[in-house]
């Protein structure tokens, strides 16, 4: 750094953020934003002619008045209610469980994370033919314990529970191996002080792992939030939100109102909200999880 | 740090339960890798009702020839180079940012970060058609360049930077900016060593990111020079069905790749804090 | 250091921004479904011998095929001329103005002795034609004879005056269902999809579910034909329980394969999968409701001109080289067992002794089905909400919703998505 210019403190965090802000700006906000004023945009093709027509927010409008859009954010809401703590106790289980030294760790570790490598499209196929309510390789195994074949996912009160399984399946993985490196990055003074203390197994987790894993579980928990807010793959290839709409998801409804019936007006508009429900939640969670910046350089 | 209960109940149930957990984690993968060395009929024979046999191995490679005679091992190589070129492009650009978020306070900080949170709250399937239009405007379209460049910034990936960031003590940073280290010595001597661990674990994301992309590849990359896996992967079928067969085969290539990638970086990933200690 | 990394930056932004893209002058961009590149790359090749026009092949799966011609229109991009169009979004993509009429391209000829009737009819809209048929499809009847004959069923007929109804179909499927053995009584090839499926209602003469006009489908959805194939397709996986839930229509030919199923109503090109295996199957002509009249399901792939192509006219010379010639019609039935939708092919297929032998028997009977009892899909603008709104709605029922509630809730969905149209 021998410039002047780069001596001046200011500009350096503009330097070290341009090159990803540019690309983010040029790349999705951009985009972000042309769908944003495309979902105010009405298209019809009455006479065999395409008329565009800025519309304000009557798409909108007309989202909050279609049942469907109601059922959709409900499902999303539960979804989202349930998914998401769910997969991180369990990911955060994973990990502390896969801490213990044994002679197999490694290989234990590298069967636990396979689902990472297998692409979510690829999983969804698979259990999809293991979750056939007659031929699926799960009611068979149910079967060896004397349990009736379930109905999973061709039935209204399963599907949206197989299809939680088969994303927590997939994403388990990738999340405990955020953890289990942030784990491994606690000083092991630390639990063993707490050993001379005496402190017990639980103590140790509740007053040493938890706060210094803090950090790494606000990104788990907003990266995993973020990430099933958007999921619809295994509603694309298996339900297509059904049966009965009991797994139409916003963000399949809008795939389907896009992809399938080309109406982008409405498709995004639900979008829209979408994007807007999952910034507040993703807000919250950093409110309330996360930390102070008060020791940044001014 | 469970290690001193070293009761044998406390074992067994530990054993109990990981080999519960690596049954439902494998049990999906191995089917599909048992399937991937028989014929069709085979395959849903012997799921109805289900059988022992389908979870043993065939042993037809006639799958496996098929898919490389269409094409999976251009598509392989393809999806190798444009994801190993992301994740060295995003780990670079995203941890940059990320300390920048991280260790400063800057004017419209907190907007930026909020725009980098918008960039991920987005469905990439949103985003297609602008980003398809803005390709073909640019001369992008059907290129690597498509492929690759607008998939490396990406805001998790500044975000988790951001997070590993935050907990490297203040005072290394300051003794080294006293010691006269450039701020981009400080993020590329000291800061990028520590977070080994996060850096494999941003790599990998990225990799997985380029590694299951299908819409975008497909839309933006129709040439089969520039065929990625999972594009391929959905031509192995007829007009009316996959053929399940060599889907089976491709999937079980494509998802025992990324295994050995993490089996061989294990070690690096999991232990860096030996190396944070020695400093 | 960070001087460096803006120039490493700018360098390789300059190098991004160098197009490949190169053009020639007479070149057009095919885009056709991956199972078709190879009957239809020898006379691609001919043609640019004959014409030096050259052409791109680009090849896509089903699903994709649509998708990527969707985002194309949707970006009025011009990269591609010549596309394979799914029969039923003819009136679709001709709205949406993504095809153009190819009247002008045919004014020499009479159409009609080209293309059998059910092809030209799929191929046009408002009296216009915009993409003529490459090729057709027909529905039979596939059964497993050691499961009829245990079962102690008469084998069903291909004679005309001898066609099975579907209460006979189902009082087979009875005895044949065996839980047990996971052996199901009957099942359809795209099981849950309109395309199969119209044929029930029609049979019941509840029409295509598309009013007149193809604006609306108000009260077509849910007349009484509409209601009764909706509760009848609920018994058979429900009240009967002949017919198993679940499997989707990419299984549905493995388990007939694997002798699982014993009736399969299915396409003809279905034969060439146990031509060569084990299994001991018949063929049959496709049911109907007694008393109703006998509709089975047809059209295949029609070729258009892409509208916003720089090249219509060297395109509109290729789908007519391709379409409207027996070379390549006779080529695609005798290579790939695809029906044909040219006169010459169905001619073909009448004539020739090989199709008197088991089992290239299934494509004389599938031409006859669809020659004499073909129902073209409704012909809507609004076809892709239409279709997956049915579809999803069939596989409602079928998972043991409330038919007619399902039904009605489809009707009014599909009404207010062809606001768009009107």
């Amino acid at each position: 750094m021998k410039n002047n210019f780069f001596k001046r403190q200011w500009i350096v965090p503009y330097l070290f953020l341009a090159p990803a802000l540019l690309a983010t700006i040029a790349f999705k906000l951009y985009p972000i934003f042309i769908g944003l004023w495309e979902s105010l945009i009405y298209t019809s093709f009455g006479g065999g002619v395409e008329k565009r027509l800025f519309v304000w927010f009557e798409n909108y409008q007309y989202l909050f008045d279609d049942p469907l859009f109601w059922q959709s954010l409900k499902i999303t809401s539960i979804l989202t209610v349930i998914i998401n703590p769910f997969q991180i106790s369990l990911s955060l289980g994973l990990a502390l469980l896969l801490m213990r030294k044994s002679r197999f760790i490694r290989v234990i570790r590298s069967l636990y994370l396979l689902p990472i490598g297998v692409a979510l499209p690829i999983a969804t196929v698979v259990w999809g033919l293991m979750l056939d309510p007659y031929q699926g390789l799960a009611n068979g195994f149910l079967g060896l314990f004397g349990i009736p074949p379930q109905p999973f996912l061709i039935s209204e009160h399963q599907a949206l529970w197989s299809i939680i399984a088969i994303a927590t399946w997939k994403g388990v993985a990738f999340w405990m191996l955020f953890l289990l490196a942030g784990m491994e990055e606690i000083p092991t003074q630390y639990y063993e002080a707490a050993k001379i203390d005496g402190a017990r197994t639980f103590e140790k987790f509740r007053f040493i792992t938890l706060p210094l894993l803090k950090r790494t579980i606000l990104f788990v928990f907003v990266a995993d939030t973020a990430t099933n807010f958007v999921l619809m793959v295994p509603m694309i290839i298996l339900t297509k939100g059904g049966p009965m709409q009991s797994t139409n998801v916003l963000a399949f409804e809008a795939y389907r109102s896009g992809f399938y019936y080309q109406d982008w007006g409405r498709s995004l508009s639900i979008i829209s909200i979408l994007t807007i429900i999952s910034l507040i939640v993703i807000g919250l969670q950093l409110l309330f999880l996360g930390e102070n910046k008060e020791d940044k350089v001014k | 740090m469970i290690t001193h209960i070293n009761k044998n109940w406390s074992i067994y149930a530990w054993y109990l339960i990981i080999v519960i957990g690596l049954i439902i984690t494998i049990a999906p993968f191995w089917w599909a890798l048992s399937s991937s060395f028989k014929d069709n009929v085979t395959i849903f024979a012997e799921v109805a009702p289900f059988s022992f046999w389908s979870m043993v191995p065939g042993t037809s490679l006639d799958p496996y020839y098929g898919i490389f005679q269409k094409g999976f091992g251009k598509a392989m190589i393809n999806t190798f180079f444009v994801s190993v070129v992301s994740v060295i492009g995003g780990i670079v650009i995203n941890s940059m940012a990320g300390f920048a978020f991280a260790q400063f306070r800057f004017k419209g900080d907190n907007i930026m970060f909020g725009f980098i949170l918008l960039s991920f709250a987005v469905p990439a399937d949103a985003i297609a058609i602008p980003l398809f239009k803005m390709m073909r405007q640019i001369g992008w379209f059907d290129t690597y360049y498509a492929l690759i460049i607008p998939m490396l910034a990406n805001g998790i990936i500044i975000f988790l930077f951001r997070q590993f960031f935050m907990g490297i003590p203040k005072e290394l940073m300051e003794a080294a900016r006293v010691d006269g280290l450039s701020w981009f010595g400080v993020y590329w001597k000291i800061c990028m060593p520590l977070s080994r661990p996060v850096t494999l674990g941003a790599g990998l994301l990225l990799f997985v990111f380029q590694w299951e992309s299908f819409l975008w590849p497909l839309i933006a990359a129709p040439s089969p020079d520039l065929h990625l896996i999972q594009v391929v992967l959905a031509r192995f079928s007829t007009e009316y069905a996959p053929i399940w067969n060599q889907q089976f085969a491709a999937s079980t290539i494509a998802g025992l790749l990324p295994l050995i990638f993490i089996y061989m970086f294990q070690k690096q990933f999991v232990s860096a804090l030996t190396g944070v200690e020695q400093k | 250091m960070i001087k460096k990394i803006i120039s490493f930056f700018s360098v390789f932004l300059l190098f991004a921004s160098v197009s490949f893209s190169a053009k020639a002058a007479e070149k057009i961009a095919l885009v056709i479904g991956t199972w078709a590149e190879e009957p239809l790359t020898p006379f691609v090749e001919k043609f640019t011998a004959e014409t030096g026009i050259e052409v791109d092949i680009q090849t896509f799966p089903f699903r994709d095929l649509l998708a990527t011609l969707e985002v194309r229109g949707n970006a009025k991009a011009d990269d591609v001329d010549v596309v394979f169009v799914d029969a039923p979004l003819v009136p679709s993509y001709a709205v949406r103005g993504m095809i153009a009429s190819m009247d002008s391209y045919f004014s020499d000829t009479n159409v009609n002795e080209i293309f059998a009737p059910a092809g030209i009819a799929a191929a046009s809209w408002n009296g216009e034609m915009y993409a003529p048929p490459l090729n057709n499809s027909g529905q039979i009847l596939y059964y497993n004879k050691d499961l009829l004959a245990k079962a102690g069923c008469a084998e069903p007929s291909a004679i005309e005056s001898e066609r099975i109804t579907w209460a006979e179909v189902v009082d087979c499927a009875k005895k044949i269902n065996d839980e047990g053995s996971g052996t199901w009584g009957m099942i359809f090839d795209q099981i849950s999809r309109y395309y199969q499926l119209q044929a029930l209602p029609e049979s019941l003469g509840g029409g295509s579910g598309v009013c007149e006009g193809g604006l609306s489908v108000k009260g077509c959805l849910t007349n009484d034909g509409w209601m009764k194939a909706a509760q009848w397709y609920y018994d058979i996986h429900n009240t009967w329980n002949v017919a198993p839930k679940g499997a989707n229509p990419d299984q549905t030919h493995e388990m007939f394969g694997a002798g699982k199923i014993g009736m399969f109503i299915g396409g003809s090109w279905n034969v060439g999968r146990w031509k060569d295996s084990d299994l001991s199957f018949g063929l049959a002509l496709h049911p109907y409701f007694d008393g109703g009249d006998v509709v089975t399901g047809c059209n295949s792939w029609h070729m258009g001109v892409w509208n916003y192509s720089k090249h219509k006219d060297a395109s509109a010379k290729l789908v007519r080289y391709l379409t409207a010639s027996p070379e390549v019609a006779l080529a695609y039935v005798d290579k790939h067992n695809s029906l044909p939708a040219h006169m010459s092919g169905v001619l073909h297929v009448a004539e020739d002794p090989k199709f008197n032998n088991f089992p290239d028997t299934a494509m004389k009977l599938a031409t006859y089905e669809s020659a004499n009892h073909c129902a073209t899909r409704g012909r809507t603008p609004g076809f892709l909400e239409f279709e997956e709104i049915v579809n999803t709605s069939f596989e409602d029922i079928r998972n043991g919703g409330d038919p007619a509630s399902v039904m009605q809730s489809a009707e009014s969905r599909i009404e207010q998505a062809m606001r768009r149209y009107k």
